[in-house]
């Protein structure tokens, strides 16, 4: 690097559009899509796995996490009235936009699976099928949209990347298998939990491989790589032991490596090496 | 890299009404600037930006083996396949039909999916507004068939407006007798602001010196 840079004389760049607001809140669409794939999927292959108190309890913590996601879409827009423009104004090429109607069909979709869950004693914990099938279509489009709002943004060719989809819905499914136990009562599938851990991985294995010669150029890279490795996959297998306490600690952890992950890419896509290199 | 420097008379450019123009657009020359700043702090004062913000910069790149220091006045450009504009959630960016995008104050929500989308780093957030702001080649005084504030202001002529769309515009010649050509080309946007001398390392070694919240002070205005 010359001396021109380190004076910050010179060659500006604008600071970040995407700060952690922004990867807070891709966490927590994770986390709501993750949960009711997790509790749906069951319900809609009829698999003994799938209840409809769990469900119902999964759209409970799915919309509690599309709460705390609006408050970080409007922290970041510093302005709840901005933040209503998205509603109202339509761009059909904008993920963005086409994403904010996703989250209200989401948001629908879960508010129904509320309503129609039956009480802990009632007779039938059966939800049907149209339900389960109607949120797993919403769940994958929640998931895979925040991915495809930073492929649009082609001035950033660390995210032109087909495989940005794939991981965030892969990682977004790892985080519902993993607080799916803990938060809406649903039976642990650990078998189910490592292959998708396992896909996840090599997901992102391939994304770094591909577009290693840009995360080079990122010098922190390879700290946010280790705590997002550490937080979704190490720690929670070494956690998983027999200890009471230890699940819960350990899907707590999945949940700070999906944000990790997110913030981790968007904070590689932006940074002025990669950016104009 | 033709070495022709014979300047257009300056009665010849950039007085015809933007309205006219097919695709309103600008040649800057590199051999002839000089860094000053004149073009940056011009567009400042014309569009009042405030502090830490720009829509022109101009940056300073060094060749690799440190012989040669090159200045390069980055703007909006004006793309024909601009993808600032599909990318923004409220369509607040819309395209005039000499070919300039202008941003609407009032439908922009400041989501800033434009400034993430621009590979030429050409569009900011106003800090006090929320609101994008970018070059327009100055919409305000093309009105009134003015030029650009930044192509008066240059003491070199090294930035020439005229009107790309017309083979018959004395800045289109020039950019064709010149080879002019895009920055990023293959970003594939199809930029309206050409570069003459422009040469490889210009690109290959051009890198911003990215700025955080807490380091807007240190800015050259």
């Amino acid at each position: 690097m010359s001396n021109w840079e380190h004076t910050g004389l010179l060659a500006l760049t604008s600071a970040p559009p995407f700060g952690w607001w922004i990867a807070a809140y891709f966490a927590l669409a994770a986390m709501a899509s993750g949960l009711i794939l997790r509790a749906s999927l069951p319900c809609l292959i009829g698999s003994d796995g799938g209840s409809a108190v769990g469900l119902g309890k999964a759209c409970l913590w799915a919309l509690v996490a599309l709460g705390f996601g609006g408050f970080c879409l409007v922290a970041d827009l510093a302005s709840p009235k901005d933040f209503l423009l998205t509603l109202t104004h339509f761009n059909p090429n904008s993920w963005i936009s086409i994403g904010s109607r996703i989250l209200c069909v989401f948001a629908a979709l879960c508010l129904a699976g509320l309503a129609f869950s039956p009480g802990k004693d009632s007779p039938s914990d059966k939800p049907g099928r149209v339900l389960p099938l109607l949120l797993i279509n919403a769940a994958l489009a929640l998931a895979i949209y925040p991915a495809l709002v930073l492929m649009q943004a082609t001035g950033r060719p660390l995210w032109d990347s087909a495989l940005l989809p794939a991981i965030f819905l892969a990682s977004a499914f790892h985080l519902g298998v993993s607080l799916g136990p803990l938060l809406c009562g649903l039976s642990p599938v650990k078998g189910i939990g490592r292959v998708i851990a396992g896909i996840e991985l090599a997901l992102v294995a391939a994304f770094v491989a591909t577009k290693s010669e840009l995360l080079l150029a990122e010098g922190t890279w390879l700290i946010w790589a280790a705590a997002y490795i550490a937080c979704s996959f190490v720690l929670p297998a070494f956690m998983s032991g027999s200890d009471e306490r230890r699940p819960s600690a350990s899907a707590w952890l999945v949940l700070v490596g999906t944000f990790i992950l997110r913030f981790w890419l968007l904070e590689a896509g932006q940074s002025s090496d990669a950016f104009l290199s | 890299m033709s070495s022709n420097l014979e300047p257009i008379p300056w009665g010849q450019v950039g007085k015809r009404p933007p309205s006219e123009m097919k695709q309103a657009g600008m040649v800057i020359d590199l051999r002839r600037c000089i860094g000053c700043h004149s073009c940056s702090i011009s567009c400042k004062t014309e569009h009042e930006v405030p502090l830490g913000s720009f829509r022109t910069r101009v940056h300073y790149v060094e060749k690799p083996d440190s012989t040669q220091l090159a200045f390069v006045p980055m703007l909006c450009m004006q793309c024909k396949d601009a993808p600032c504009m599909p990318a923004c959630p409220t369509s607040a960016l819309s395209r005039l039909k000499d070919g300039r995008i202008v941003v609407e104050e009032e439908a922009c929500n400041g989501t800033k999916a434009c400034v993430a989308a621009c590979p030429y780093d050409a569009i900011a957030i106003h800090p006090q507004t929320n609101k994008a702001m970018k070059c327009d080649f100055c919409e305000g005084r093309a009105a009134v068939g003015m030029e650009p504030a930044c192509v008066e202001s240059c003491p070199t002529t090294a930035l020439r407006f005229g009107d790309l769309g017309d083979e018959s515009d004395p800045v289109t010649q020039y950019a064709k007798h010149h080879d002019a050509k895009a920055y990023k080309a293959d970003a594939g946007t199809d930029p309206s602001v050409l570069y003459i001398g422009h040469d490889e390392w210009m690109e290959s070694a051009a890198r911003g010196v990215q700025l955080g919240d807490d380091e807007a002070g240190i800015v050259y205005e």
